[in-house]
């Protein structure tokens, strides 16, 4: 799983630090336990400005899933799309 | 800035974004009340229990932005109301700088044990057997405390099996270490302005949000757009606030295009404290005075001269780091104007004394510059920079982290009399100061060094900052490695004339 974490001023201003601190804490806590779907990788990369407080106002932080543009993105959101990814493999669905 | 408050951080940044904006824009402050709409949209309540609150809320928190007092609910009038008076390009706000927004204050009860319903009314009821005030009665649905006999001291808490008791007090009140926090007629907080000493951890603490401090935001962006050559100088704790891909030297060229002429860090004047307080540690302690307090944080000053006067004397008589640089600047640019940027709430109020404000024009917080390069569209990260930052030493950068500065008066004292041993304590967070100098005053202290942080962390801690004590840990010790100066003496900024021998 590759998270894109937007550190641009207005995602910096919302709390994008708060979002990089609660999935570096997942890495070292939750995801050190026994039960991690061994196919999981999780790469967190702190990026510029991706553009999208440009486009809109009052969309950050954002932050980018796989490819999925997350806007006003929450730490609790992430992190539990990070943990159903991580435990998918004994996930009744 | 406490993290998981996410809502309350948020809302106050975009009331800094907010303002700086309308600054820049030339806007007419007259229609501020647009603003509460544009922060507030839409009619569905988000933060609290409707809009309407919300916007009222939302507009005293603009007022305070602006340096106005915020209004109790019993002052109507229009939001802009006395708006002219802060549409100025100086510093125009007065004490009390830390405020009670009382219509968004929830009356939190005080100090209380209290039963919840985990309470399964058992037969052993330990609650009521341990009570020393017999104020534990056992009802129909379970145990209930007489609130008007409990004395809090919280055995029935302890006891409890299924752990159904709890003890709490408001957040504000807990958070304060000089217990300046009071009730006022309708049960809100009220804060003793005689206690305070504007160390802004009730701001950081209330769950509500409901505590704020003033800014000066808008007049300084003013200020720079009459034209004034305006300095700004920036506290060590500076380093990673800005984002983790921002470098230091980013964050100096995103303040020149705010407007700013030039920025020199703090850190300079830190390395002139060092050598001062150092020198005085080698003639005073402990001949003439029994122990040495350090001088860098004004709420650990303030609470010093008001809780313990009879050793006042002992704290250090160096000025502080930003008296210094600024000093620095104003001597060779006398009609400059110079802004203090930091994680400090209580600077606010140090720039206003005698023989500070003739130094300090302005003081804002990180999080309030953070709002100017919103209200800019200013991407620091993405500015090309060259040029190193060299203004202070690694220990004068150190100083922003707790224990920096005694670690960094120690060094120095080695460096002119190796052999002498200095025992230091640092104490971090107001409550904490509280005790040590109580045991100061009873001389358990005599012959140390201490250093007093009102902060936890020290200034990293700040309720001005924008990112969490352990990153900001790391940004500023990998940027006090990069200093050229191990030593405050090799710091040739500083004219030697103004070192101590
Ligand atoms: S914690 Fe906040 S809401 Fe509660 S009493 Fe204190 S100021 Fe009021
Ligand atoms: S700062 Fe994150 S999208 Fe622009």
């Amino acid at each position: 799983m590759k998270i894109k974490v937007c550190v641009g001023s207005n995602c910096t201003m919302m709390g994008a630090d708060g979002i990089l601190d609660s999935l570096e804490n997942l890495k070292e806590t939750i995801l050190t336990k026994p039960g991690v779907n061994p196919a999981f990788t999780l790469d967190v990369e702190i990026v510029r400005c991706v553009g999208e407080c440009k486009k809109k106002k009052n969309v950050s932080p954002v932050v980018v899933v796989d490819d999925v543009i997350y806007r006003n993105a929450s730490r609790e959101e992430i992190m539990s799309i990070v943990l159903d990814k991580a435990f998918d493999h004994i996930m009744t669905k | 800035m406490k993290e998981s408050y996410n809502d309350i951080i948020n809302i106050r940044r975009m009331v800094f974004a907010d303002i700086a904006r309308i600054a820049y824009d030339d806007l007419d402050l007259k229609k501020l009340g647009d603003d509460t709409y544009r922060l507030i949209p839409g009619e569905k309540a988000y933060y609290r229990e409707d809009v309407f609150r919300e916007r009222a809320v939302i507009a005293e928190r603009l007022r305070l932005a602006l340096g106005l007092d915020a209004r109790t609910a019993a002052e109507s009038g229009p939001i802009s109301e006395g708006i002219e008076n802060v549409d100025v390009d100086t510093r125009v706000y007065t004490p009390p700088l830390v405020a009670v927004i009382k219509i968004a204050c929830e009356a939190c009860p005080t100090k209380t044990v209290f039963i919840t319903d985990n309470c399964r009314k058992c037969l052993a009821h330990p609650c009521k057997n341990v009570c020393p005030k017999n104020a534990v009665t056992i009802e129909k649905h379970g145990a209930v405390i007489d609130q008007a006999k409990c004395i809090k001291c919280g055995r029935c808490k302890n006891e409890c099996p299924y752990h159904a008791i709890v003890e709490y007090d408001r957040p504000c009140a807990a958070s304060c270490g000089v217990d300046a926090i009071k009730s006022d007629y309708l049960g809100r907080a009220e804060i003793d302005a005689d206690k305070c000493v504007a160390c802004g951890n009730c701001i950081q603490e209330c769950p509500f949000g409901a505590i704020s401090d003033k800014s000066e935001i808008y007049q300084l962006i003013k200020a720079i757009k009459s034209g004034n050559e305006v300095y700004d100088i920036i506290a060590t704790s500076f380093a990673g606030q800005f984002g983790a891909l921002t470098t230091p030297e980013q964050i100096f060229a995103g303040i020149r295009q705010l407007g700013i002429k030039e920025v020199v860090e703090v850190g300079l004047g830190a390395d002139l404290t060092t050598l001062n307080e150092a020198k005085e540690f080698i003639e005073e302690v402990p001949e003439k005075e029994p122990f040495m307090g350090t001088s860098c944080c004004y709420s650990w000053k303030l609470m010093v001269q008001k809780k313990y006067p009879e050793v006042n004397d002992y704290i250090s008589e160096s000025s502080t780091p930003m008296v210094y640089t600024s000093h620095h600047i104003k001597k060779n640019n006398p009609n400059s104007k110079v802004v203090f940027i930091g994680p400090c709430v209580s600077k606010k109020l140090e720039a206003l004394q005698e023989h500070v404000k003739e130094y300090v024009d302005f003081v804002i917080t990180f999080e309030e510059l953070m709002g100017m390069f919103v209200a800019k569209e200013i991407e620091p990260s993405e500015i090309e920079v060259e040029d190193k930052i060299t203004d202070a030493s690694v220990t004068g950068r150190g100083y922003a982290v707790g224990g920096g500065v005694a670690n960094a008066v120690v060094a120095r004292i080695h460096e002119v009399k190796p052999d002498m041993v200095v025992k230091t304590e640092c104490a971090e967070g107001l409550a904490e100061c509280v005790k040590m100098m109580k045991l100061a005053k009873l001389g358990l202290k005599n012959g140390m060094l201490l250093e007093g942080m009102a902060c936890e962390y020290g200034c990293i801690g700040g309720p001005g900052t924008i990112v969490t004590s352990s990153r900001a840990k790391k940004s500023v010790a990998d940027f006090a490695k990069a200093s050229p100066f191990a030593s405050p003496a090799d710091n040739d900024n500083i004219d030697p004339e103004q070192k101590p021998r």
